[in-house]
C-alpha cells in the first residue's frame, strides 16, 4: 500500500498539475484562462470562430506544462572516435583546439507536434496558401467595376503606418519591458491592414517572437469590426454623405475578370517584389476561379486546401503563445496599438471618402472608404449596416466590395514594403 | 537605423509605395475596362444593326396591335411579359382585355428578387 501511495505521490510531482505551482507556473494558468476566455468567444459569441478557435487551443495546448507540443528538436554531438564510421561529421574550432564531431542519431530526441507544423508559419507557407483559398473566393467585380475604389484600399493603409511611428513612439519612451525593434513596430503595425494572413506572414518573417500576441490582436479586432468601425465612421461624415445613393455598378465582362489577376500580379509584383507570395498566391487562386477551366482546382483550393492549413496555422499560431512570450507589457502594447491601428485605418478610408464625395460632387458615399481595411468582407458588410441605418433602400454592399478588395491587395504591397525594408 | 528621420521616411515611402501601385492599377484597369466597353458597344450596335430588318420584316397576325418595344425585346419575351401580366392581373380578379402598348425598362431600379437577396446578405447584422 505504502509503494503504492508513493508512486501516485510521484506520478502527482511530476504531472502538469504540480508544475502549475512551481517556480511561473502560475503564469500557464493564466494563459490557459485566456485561452478559454477566447474559446468561449469563438464558439458563443463565434468571433472569427475558423481561426480563432484553432489559435486559442493551441494556446491551451503549449501552456499546458511539461506536454512539449512545441518543444525544439534536440540534436547530440559527440566527438568523433576512431577517426570515422559515423555522419555527418562536423569541424569544431573552440579557438584552442580543432576537432571533428559527429551527430549520435540514436541520441536524438524529436521535438513536439507543433513545433514541426510551426515551421509552415516560420518558413511563410502557410499564409500565402491561405491566400490561394481567398483569391478562388474573391470577387474582383466591383473593383473592376469602379477602379477609383483602389484608391481608398490604399488610404485604409494609413493605420500601418501612423501605428508603425506609434509603436516607436512608445518606445522611445524607454519604459522598461515595453520597446520596440523597428521590426517589431512594423509587425505590430501590420494589424491595422485588417488581414489575418498577412499579419501573420509580415510577423514570421520580421519578429517571430511576437506572433502569438499579434494574431490574436488581429483576429480578435477582424471580429470586432462591427464594433469598432460605425462610431468613427458616423462622427466623421454628416447624414447627408451618409445617405448618398450610389449608381449602379456598370457589369464586367469575363475576359475583364481573367486579365485582372495576371495585371495585378505583374505591377504589383514587379513594384514590391517582396509581396510576390502573397499577392501571387491570391491572383492564382483568383486566375482559376475566373478562368473556369479549372473547376476542382478551385474546389480544392477554397476548400480542403484551405481547412486544412487553416487548422495548422490557427493551432502553431496560438502554440506561439507560451506564457513567457505572452504575458508581458509589450502584449497589452501590442493590443491598444493594434486597436489604434484599425480606427486610424477606418478614420484614413473615410477621410479619403470624404474627398472622393466633393471631387465626384457627392456621387461617392463616403462611408465606403471604411471597408478599405480589408477584414472581407465583414467590413464591407459595415458599411452597408452604416448606410441603411439612414436609408434603408440604400444598398451599399456591392460599392463597399470595391474597396474591401482593394484593401486585401494594398494591405499586401504595405506588407511587402516593411519587409522589404526591415526583413 | 534608429533615428526618427529614417522612421519617418520608412512611413512615407510605404504609405507613397503602396498609392503609386493602387494608382498604376487604377489607371491600367480603367483602360482595360474602357477598351472592353468600346468592344461591347461595338458588338451591340452590330447584332442591333443586324437584328433590326428581322423585327420590321416580321409578318404582322392581323389581330396583333402595333407597340413599341425596347430594342432586342425578341417575341418570346413580349409574350412571356404580357403573359405574366395576363397572370397577376387574373390573380387580382381583373378579367378585363388588355393591350399591351409599350414595353419600357424602369430605369435601374432593383427587381424584387434582386432587392431579396440583397436583403438576405446584410440581415444578419
Amino acid at each position: 500500500m505504502d509503494l503504492f501511495l508513493k508512486s501516485m505521490g510521484d506520478m502527482l510531482a511530476d504531472s502538469g498539475f504540480a508544475a502549475f505551482f512551481q517556480g511561473d507556473g502560475w503564469k500557464s494558468l493564466i494563459m490557459i484562462g485566456i485561452a478559454c476566455i477566447l474559446m468561449y468567444l469563438a464558439i458563443v459569441k463565434q468571433y472569427e470562430p475558423l481561426l480563432l478557435l484553432p489559435i486559442a487551443f493551441g494556446m491551451l495546448l503549449v501552456n499546458i506544462p511539461l506536454g512539449g507540443v512545441m518543444d525544439y528538436p534536440k540534436m547530440v554531438f559527440e566527438p568523433m572516435q576512431n577517426g570515422a564510421g559515423h555522419f555527418p561529421e562536423l569541424l569544431v574550432n573552440t579557438g584552442s583546439e580543432t576537432f571533428t564531431v559527429y551527430q549520435n542519431l540514436e541520441k536524438q530526441v524529436n521535438g513536439g507536434l507543433l513545433y514541426y507544423l510551426y515551421q509552415g508559419v516560420k518558413l511563410g507557407i502557410y499564409p500565402p496558401l491561405i491566400f490561394l483559398g481567398i483569391g478562388c473566393m474573391t470577387d474582383f467585380g466591383p473593383l473592376i467595376a469602379n477602379p477609383k475604389s483602389f484608391i481608398l484600399g490604399a488610404a485604409a493603409q494609413l493605420g500601418i503606418f501612423v501605428t508603425f511611428l506609434g509603436a516607436l513612439a512608445i518606445s522611445a519612451l524607454n519604459i522598461p519591458g515595453l520597446t520596440f525593434t523597428p521590426e517589431q513596430a512594423a509587425s505590430i503595425a501590420i494589424i491595422g491592414g485588417a488581414d489575418g494572413p498577412t499579419a501573420i506572414y509580415t510577423t514570421g518573417k520580421l519578429a517571430p517572437e511576437l506572433l502569438g500576441p499579434i494574431a490574436v490582436a488581429a483576429y480578435s479586432y477582424m471580429a470586432l469590426v462591427p464594433v469598432i468601425q460605425p462610431p468613427i465612421m458616423k462622427a466623421l461624415t454628416s447624414k447627408k454623405e451618409r445617405m448618398v445613393v450610389m449608381e449602379q455598378l456598370r457589369p464586367v465582362s469575363k475576359t475583364e475578370k481573367i486579365i485582372f489577376p495576371i495585371i495585378v500580379t505583374l505591377v504589383v509584383c514587379c513594384l514590391v517584389p517582396s509581396a510576390t507570395p502573397l499577392i501571387g498566391m491570391l491572383m492564382l487562386g483568383n486566375l482559376f476561379k475566373e478562368s473556369g477551366v479549372v473547376d476542382r482546382l478551385v474546389k480544392t483550393a477554397q476548400n480542403e486546401l484551405m481547412n486544412i492549413v487553416t487548422i495548422f496555422l490557427g493551432v502553431t499560431v496560438g502554440a506561439t503563445a507560451s506564457a513567457e512570450k505572452f504575458l508581458n507589457p509589450q502584449t497589452i502594447a501590442i493590443i491598444f496599438l493594434g486597436l489604434f491601428a484599425f480606427c486610424v485605418g477606418t478614420a484614413g478610408g473615410v477621410l479619403f471618402g470624404k474627398l472622393m464625395y466633393v471631387f465626384t460632387k457627392g456621387k461617392v458615399n463616403p462611408l465606403i472608404g471604411s471597408a478599405g481595411v480589408s477584414a472581407v468582407p465583414m467590413a464591407a458588410r459595415v458599411s452597408q449596416k452604416v448606410g441603411a441605418a439612414e436609408k434603408p433602400t440604400n444598398f451599399l454592399l456591392m460599392h463597399a466590395m470595391g474597396p474591401n478588395v482593394a484593401g486585401v491587395i494594398g494591405s499586401g504591397v504595405a506588407a511587402g514594403v516593411l519587409i522589404s525594408i526591415f526583413g | 537605423m534608429s533615428s526618427w528621420a529614417e522612421f519617418f521616411n520608412v512611413a512615407i515611402t510605404g504609405i507613397v509605395v503602396v498609392f503609386i501601385a493602387l494608382v498604376v492599377l487604377i489607371i491600367i484597369v480603367s483602360i482595360v475596362g474602357k477598351i472592353f466597353s468600346s468592344l461591347d458597344t461595338k458588338k451591340n450596335s452590330n447584332s442591333t444593326g443586324n437584328d433590326q430588318p428581322k423585327v420590321t420584316g416580321s409578318p404582322v397576325p392581323a389581330d396583333t396591335v402595333a407597340m413599341e418595344a425596347e430594342d432586342g425585346l425578341t417575341d418570346e419575351v413580349v409574350a412571356a411579359i404580357t403573359a405574366a401580366i395576363a397572370c397577376v392581373m387574373t390573380e387580382n380578379g381583373v378579367t378585363k382585355p388588355f393591350r399591351v402598348k409599350s414595353i419600357q425598362r424602369a430605369g435601374n431600379s432593383r427587381n424584387v428578387w434582386n432587392m431579396a437577396g440583397l436583403l438576405e446578405n446584410t440581415r444578419p447584422f
